[in-house]
């Protein structure tokens, strides 16, 4: 009993982990499914995002919640500018628009520093303190930062998927990551979905690095390296068929993390990949993904 | 005049047969940079005319040119992206540190061993290759590299953690050239790779 209340202590002291990589695990899927790149530089996006959050709240004003708003902005707008100037101009065929992703990261950290210095910000928390409870006689706490950042991501992946599936937007999106080409037949401006897509998941992303943010109180520029990592390992964990399988995948990494804390905790990182790496060696497909049949 | 140029050709051929021979051998690019870069070594350990700074700068660029070699077969011939590179490096310099340690071996013969292991480990993730392709290898080979890295950092014997492997034997090449300063042995730099390398 004493491992459950602990397993269920260190997962509740994780919660904000699971909606950062469901958020960035939903964006790097976007990506991936319409412009057909694993966009490495994601993480690095941003945290240009949360850096421009950090320094609103820090020069101008001490409104939290306006500086996130604006830090996700901030990300939507790189995010479409990306696609338009620099993805869009790479053939679609062979590994230069990955190549092209990795180029990225090394300019956004030379960048970074260049316009925010080299000294990391701080941040603020959206809420102070905790919550304790009691449930079936054991005595729980969570706090109140964590539980709204699982609870916020949460909400925006749940808005994220109604708009896939219930608007015009949506359906676009579906056919592009589809077929490209018979959707450009059928009238659908590709081009403009893949780069809605890649906004779409730069704010993605920067919402996770502000949250991250939050919860750790600093910004700096290596600050979203693991996240990243586990976002990518999210993908092919779910299976990229489905738009929600990598999100399953980025909830399943935490817990594997936690369940694996409980035999080491020094090597619990370690063995996650390690369980990761097995599952998806066993099931090349993901989890949640399926054989698909090409048609010759 | 195109005549001329083509007799003038033809007598200097004739002229030094061995020599064009040589001259148009596939390995003769290799020998002359062998050569030059033995040059350069000897100038630096023996005379004050190449600084550490350009033998050093001269030493990374041949190890990343190497690494860069190995991801041209994988990448440009095979079509298979690694993200693994720098882990695998590390792998390496920690392999021969232990080696060295451990066995006291000549510096050729760690090379060979350490050569022979990264074969063994490369055959093993060839295989894992049979089973993924595209963005799955490359995540899987991000997945390892971490997996290594996290090993690397973590306090244990063979890598010693976040100080590094200590206590390393100095290195002696083809019982001439003895690294036994401390500049040299940074100068060498095998055992700071690991973590440079992601």
């Amino acid at each position: 009993m004493d491992g459950v209340r602990m397993f269920i202590q260190v997962l509740l002291n994780n919660l904000h982990t699971i909606g950062i990589l469901s958020l960035t695990t939903l964006g790097l899927t976007l990506t991936v499914k319409t412009a057909n790149v694993t966009n490495f530089s994601q993480s690095i996006v941003s945290t240009f995002g949360a850096f421009g959050a950090a320094w609103v709240l820090m020069h101008y004003m001490r409104n939290v919640w306006l500086a996130t708003l604006l830090g996700v902005i901030a990300c939507f707008i790189v995010g479409l500018i990306l696609d338009a100037v620099i993805i869009r101009k790479c053939s679609p065929s062979g590994s230069g628009r990955v190549m092209i992703t990795l180029g990225l990261i090394v300019l956004f950290y030379a960048f970074l520093p260049l316009i925010f210095g080299m000294v990391p910000y701080e941040f603020v928390r959206y809420f102070q303190g905790n919550i304790d409870f009691t449930m079936f006689g054991q005595s729980f706490s969570v706090t109140k930062n964590g539980l709204f950042i699982f609870c916020a991501s949460g909400v925006v992946v749940g808005i994220i998927f109604l708009a896939l599936y219930l608007t015009k937007w949506g359906l676009g999106v579906r056919a592009t990551a589809s077929n490209k080409m018979v959707a450009a037949i059928m009238g659908i401006n590709t081009n403009r979905m893949t780069a809605i897509s890649w906004a779409v998941s730069s704010a993605c992303g920067g919402l996770a690095a502000i949250f991250f943010a939050s919860q750790t109180t600093n910004v700096s520029v290596s600050m979203l390296g693991t996240v990243q990592a586990n976002s990518l390992l999210a993908l092919v964990l779910g299976g990229l068929v489905t738009f929600y399988g990598p999100v399953l995948g980025a909830v399943l990494i935490p817990i594997i993390v936690v369940f694996v804390s409980m035999i080491s905790s020094l090597w619990a990182t370690p063995l996650m990949y390690i369980a990761s790496l097995i599952i998806v060696l066993l099931v090349p497909n993901g989890l949640f993904g399926k054989q698909v049949a090409k048609k010759v | 005049m195109t005549m001329i140029n083509d007799v003038q050709k033809e007598t200097k051929e004739k002229r030094f047969p061995w020599l064009q021979k040589v001259y148009h051998s596939p390995f003769f690019g290799y020998v002359i940079l062998i050569l030059a870069l033995a040059a350069l070594q000897i100038l630096y350990m023996k005379t004050g005319v190449i600084t550490l700074t350009v033998s050093r700068a001269i030493s990374q660029t041949i190890i990343y040119t190497m690494a860069a070699m190995g991801l041209s077969i994988l990448l440009g011939m095979g079509g298979l992206i690694s993200l693994g590179t720098g882990a695998f490096i590390g792998l390496g310099a920690y392999l021969a540190g232990n080696i060295m340690k451990a066995l006291n071996m000549p510096y050729i013969l760690v090379i060979v061993a350490v050569v022979a292991a990264a074969f063994v480990i490369g055959i093993m993730i060839g295989f894992i290759s049979l089973r993924a392709r595209g963005v799955h290898l490359l995540i899987i080979t991000l997945a390892l590299a971490n997996v290594l890295v996290e090993i690397y950092a973590r306090p244990n014997n063979f890598t010693g953690g976040p100080n590094g492997l200590a206590k390393v034997p100095f290195i002696k090449l083809f019982m001439m050239f003895q690294l036994n300063k401390d500049s040299d042995r940074q100068h060498h730099g095998f055992l700071q790779g690991p973590l440079r390398g992601k």
